[in-house]
């Protein structure tokens, strides 16, 4: 058995709104092992995001546990989270990946300098795997919609996290480019071992990940 | 119409969406017009009391005519001078037995509106029926009539706040009968004021004594209320930033409901007028609350007003403030005015809204290039108002100057905090890439805080500019004065026999006296002061001449030359050297300019020459006041010896250290008001800043949520946001100062000459500078933590959660 990168455990989420509570899932387990694949599938609304925020430490869970390594983070202090988020995972989304104010270039080397895992071969290799060498020097509200996640993808890799999580990280993009991004996940994952986990609505996407994991009814369940 | 009301109905909708938005354009509106209408009502009754003050002032130095030997004029006097045609009123004026109250003797029927309140005359009250009743009145404040209680048991006491105090008037008849002068009274007062044709006197034992002092206390008072309004309007301009930011806000927020207006087929027209409307709507209830709330902070600020007034005037105003109808649309129209301007930019912004056009933040065509066309006519405008103030006569021009000046530095701030940031990122080395990204941030955040940070750097520059300006003029001032006034006496002269008298006992005391003599003269022809004094040695140590050659004190001692004083030199561009072509008593001379001397606080033109080469055009003249030097231990018993043999009464000799304590009492008081309102102004400033950060909150968010997302805590995130709002607060201070000594300087060398005819050496301040600069950076850090509360960055989750859910 492979080393699990995070862990969930016992999970369960209640949103307390003004028209009351509302239960997403309850006592989920799922162990996010290395180098491997997964995809998050469910229906519009089921708590697929929230269970990806859980897991990446952005949200708290309910009830629970969440393990990263051997930690209980919720156990730690919140310069600890912070860290661990800063070197063991990395999270994309539809948009807003990107810091603004700094251009490609600055943008993918940002994260690695910080936790200090800049390697200029590695982000080299990565720049070239994604085809992103000529926008270097742009900045990102330059970008379309596919260069835009391609980079986003290289900013998040450059820091060498161990997983990586994205939230429907082709939900705005056209078919073509779709295919485009998803492919250079896949082979990123298999280059450098890092794992994956993407929500995603398309099957055809899913059946290329190792694992499919889908959120139903309250439940998480293998497919 | 009905389409109208429709459209305003959807437009105003939008309100309920943005109810902060709304909250803090009103508060705006009120808070700029607060601070406009207090200080237009603290302006008003200065200006009231002013008018007052100086007629009573012009009545004490309204031109007299005295014997020239005995201490009085007689009723034979009168009637000749009345019947060759003299317009006169007698007057008696004598300090009262055993107090220090003097007691004036006037003509009711003739003079007594000059006791009355403004507006009233003698008819409104039953004082002319008890007056015709025989009863003799007397006319004083309660303070003056507390001190009398037990005396003049026949006289009818009428309370007048407005008489100031230790001063009671009364019908002439009576008191002379008080004062056992009947058939005689102190000096008559001549009316006719056109001096500048000197009547001659149609009786030799008669002179005329005339004095300007009045115009030197309207100059104090001047510049007063020139501060007080800069101020004021200084403090709308900032409070409308409020305004600015929040309505920016509300319309980027409705710019949707525009669109769609605008799509179904609505007139651009009916949309700007409804908006218009709308915004119109909001001033007239903002705009009332803050005259109400002007009035309230008007009270506050008027008992030090009250006391500065008091100190130029010796008469308080009174406490009641008048509000009248047109004054309170005056305020709200000022209010309505303000806000349409500072919403100009949205609305322009909304009518360019294109109805096929993607929603986008940037693209703002018309805008960028009225900019662009505003930035090019900056510099060639403001070159052009500056010719025009040092060439012309054209007072605005100084002022459109100055504004023109404050606005390029408005334009510039941005951009050189954008270059500063810019350049030393630049020159950061790769592995800081924190820092890297700090400054980059910072400079975005900057942009975004434009309004509160214009807000700021108009609220601090200004304050440091006229606080230099005014603490150069005082120490200037001060330490003028004290060198100008070097004698311990000076004894205004009645009579030649007074001034030989007095000349005596000078002499039994060691003393020295220097006379002073003045007369009216004309060069180029307008009118100056001539003075005649003796350029002694004493003069040389201790008068100090802005301007003269090495040998400047003995020629004038020579008569060959004549000291001018700046005012002069400045009006009439007259240098050091040049000969000017004088015509004084009908006479001409041609005489050199050997020195130029500074006369602050004196309006007129004036020049000084020699005694003797004075007394070739007035033989006759005798001084009009002598100043007279002592040494410390002969003082006392001078004085006493004076006030009780020569001197009628104790007016008549100044003493300098009372002069010198009104002079600084005055400025301390315009300095404790103009501190007041810095503050005030300062923490608008800082709301606006506050009102801008909350504005911006949502975007801020989205972009900083990525740095989050890569591993930052929500605390680090904070941290980095107070370090950025600390270093742009700190640079917009440094900006601020440099743009302060910049305004004190242009107040000093363009307007205060074209103004008032002197130049002030400015100074430069630091710890004043790191009092305001300390103060800023609290203000600014509490404004941004406050913020920060509003909008719930503080509790971790909140910060993601809204964002999270938007993605
Ligand atoms: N912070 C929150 N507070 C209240 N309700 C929330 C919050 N975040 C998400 N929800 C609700 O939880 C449900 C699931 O959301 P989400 O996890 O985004 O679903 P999915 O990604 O599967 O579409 C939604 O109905 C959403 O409205
Ligand atoms: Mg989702």
């Amino acid at each position: 058995m492979k080393d699990h990168i995070v862990e969930i455990k016992d999970v369960s989420k209640i949103f307390f709104t003004k028209s009351g509570s509302l239960e997403l899932f309850t006592d989920v387990n799922i162990n996010f092992c290395a180098s491997t694949s997964y995809a998050l599938i469910g229906e519009s609304g089921v708590g697929k995001s929230t269970l990806l925020h859980i897991a990446s430490g952005l949200e708290k869970p309910s009830t629970g546990e969440v393990f990263v390594g051997n930690q209980n983070f919720w156990d730690l202090k919140a310069s600890a989270q912070a860290l661990l988020r800063l070197n063991e995972t990395a999270i994309i989304f539809q948009q807003y990946n990107l810091i603004p104010c700094l251009s490609v270039k600055e943008n993918i080397e940002f994260q690695s300098r910080v936790n200090k895992k800049h390697n200029n071969e590695y982000i080299n290799a990565i720049i070239d795997d994604l085809q992103i060498a000529r926008l270097l020097g742009e900045w990102p509200e330059n970008l379309s919609g596919g260069e835009q996640q391609r980079v986003a993808i290289a900013r998040a890799l450059a820091a060498q996290p161990k997983i990586l999580f994205a939230d429907e990280p082709t939900g705005s993009l056209d078919e073509k480019n779709s295919k485009i991004v998803l492919d250079m996940l896949l082979n990123i994952n298999r280059k450098y071992n890092t794992s994956l986990v993407v929500i995603t609505h398309s099957l055809a996407i899913a059946s290329k990940l190792e694992v499919c994991l889908e959120l139903k009814s309250r439940k998480i369940s293998k497919k | 119409m009905n389409q109208f009301f429709l459209v305003l109905r959807v437009i105003v909708a939008n309100w309920k969406k943005a109810k902060g938005q709304l909250f803090f354009t009103i508060l705006g509106i009120a808070i700029a017009s607060t601070l406009w209408s207090s200080v237009d009502i603290v302006n008003n009754q200065t200006i009231k009391a002013q008018k007052r003050s100086i007629d009573l002032l012009q009545t004490a130095f309204k031109p007299i005519v005295i014997d020239r030997e005995l201490p009085y004029v007689s009723q034979n006097d009168y009637v000749r001078l009345r019947l060759s045609g003299w317009l006169v009123n007698p007057v008696i004026r004598a300090p009262l037995k055993n107090t220090n109250i003097i007691i004036v003797g006037v003509d009711l029927l003739a003079d007594g509106k000059k006791i009355l309140p403004s507006g009233k005359t003698l008819a409104d009250s039953n004082f002319l029926e008890m007056y015709a009743n025989g009863e003799a009145l007397l006319f004083g404040s309660g303070k003056t009539f507390e001190k009398i209680t037990n005396q003049l048991p026949n006289f009818t006491r009428i309370e007048l706040a407005h008489i100031p105090e230790d001063t009671l008037i009364g019908d002439i008849a009576s008191v002379q009968s008080l004062l056992n002068m009947e058939g005689k009274f102190t000096y008559f007062e001549y009316i006719n004021k056109s001096l500048n044709t000197l009547d001659k006197l149609p009786l030799k034992n008669l002179m005329l004594i005339d004095d300007n002092s009045a115009g030197e206390f309207r100059f104090i008072s001047e510049s007063f209320t020139f501060n007080i309004r800069a101020f004021g309007f200084l403090s709308f301009f900032v409070g409308m930033f409020i305004v600015y930011t929040s309505v920016g806000m509300a319309y980027d927020q409705r710019r949707l409901t525009v669109k769609i207006l605008k799509t179904i087929g609505i007139e651009r027209t009916l949309i700007n007028l409804t908006l218009v409307t709308e915004l119109l709507l909001i001033s007239l209830f903002s705009g009332s609350i803050g005259a109400f709330g002007g009035f309230l902070l008007a009270r506050e600020l008027l008992p030090d007003i009250n006391n500065t007034i008091s100190n130029i005037y010796n008469s308080p105003i009174d406490g009641k403030i008048d509000l009248s109808i047109s004054w309170y649309f005056y305020s709200v129209l000022i209010a309505g005015l303000g806000t349409l301007l500072s919403c100009s930019r949205a609305l322009l912004k909304l009518d360019n809204l294109r109805p096929i056009e993607q929603t986008s933040y940037k693209k703002f065509h018309f805008g960028k290039s009225l900019s662009i066309i505003v930035y090019a006519m900056l510099l060639p405008l403001t070159f052009t108002f500056y010719y025009l103030s040092m060439t012309s006569n054209i007072k605005v021009a100084n002022f459109l100057f100055l504004g023109s000046v404050i606005v390029v530095g408005c334009t510039l701030l941005p951009l050189l905090i954008k270059l500063f940031l810019f350049f030393i990122a630049k020159k950061l080395p790769e592995r800081f890439v924190l820092s890297f990204w700090l400054l980059r941030d910072t400079q975005k955040f900057g942009a975004l805080l434009f309004a509160g940070y214009i807000a700021f750097f108009l609220a601090l520059s200004i304050n440091v500019g006229v606080h230099g300006m005014v603490t150069s003029f005082k120490s200037t001032f001060v330490e003028w004065l004290e060198n100008r006034i070097f004698a311990e006496y000076y004894i205004n002269i009645a009579n030649e026999r007074q001034l030989n008298k007095i000349q005596d006992v000078v002499k039994k005391y060691d003393g020295e006296a220097y006379p002073i003599i003045k007369n009216n003269g004309r060069y180029n022809e307008k009118a100056i002061e001539i003075y005649g004094f003796n350029p002694s040695s004493v003069y040389e140590e201790n008068w100090p001449l802005l301007d003269k050659k090495r040998n400047a004190w003995d020629r004038i001692r020579n008569g060959e030359t004549i000291f001018v004083s700046e005012q002069l030199s400045i009006r009439e561009k007259i240098k050091l050297d040049d000969f000017l072509e004088l015509e004084i008593n009908d006479k001409k001379i041609r005489i050199q300019v050997g020195g130029i001397y500074a006369d602050y606080g004196n309006p007129h033109n004036q020049l000084m020459m020699q005694l003797k080469l004075f007394k070739t055009f007035f033989s006759s003249q005798i001084p009009s006041t002598i100043a007279v030097k002592l040494a410390e231990s002969n003082r006392l018993n001078f004085f006493n010896e004076l006030s009780s043999k020569v001197v009628i009464n104790s007016e008549t000799i100044i003493n300098p250290q009372q002069v010198r304590k009104i002079s600084l009492g005055i400025f301390d008081n315009t300095f404790k008001i103009s501190f007041q309102l810095a503050l005030i102004t300062l923490f608008v400033a800082a709301f606006t800043l506050y009102t801008n950060l909350i504005s911006i909150n949502k975007l801020r968010k989205k972009d900083l949520l990525p740095i989050y997302l890569i591993g930052f805590s929500v605390n680090q995130v904070i941290r980095l946001e107070l370090l950025k709002i600390y270093i742009l607060t700190n640079m917009v201070c440094f900006l601020s100062i440099g743009m302060g000594v910049i305004i004190a300087f242009i107040l000093s060398e363009v307007i205060n000459p074209n103004f008032f005819g002197w130049r002030i050496p400015i100074q430069v301040f630091p710890k004043y500078w790191l009092q305001i600069w300390i103060i800023a950076n609290i203000a600014s850090f509490f404004a941004t933590i406050l913020s920060f509360r509003m909008s719930n960055v503080k509790t971790s989750a909140n910060f993601d959660r809204k964002i999270l859910r938007s993605i």
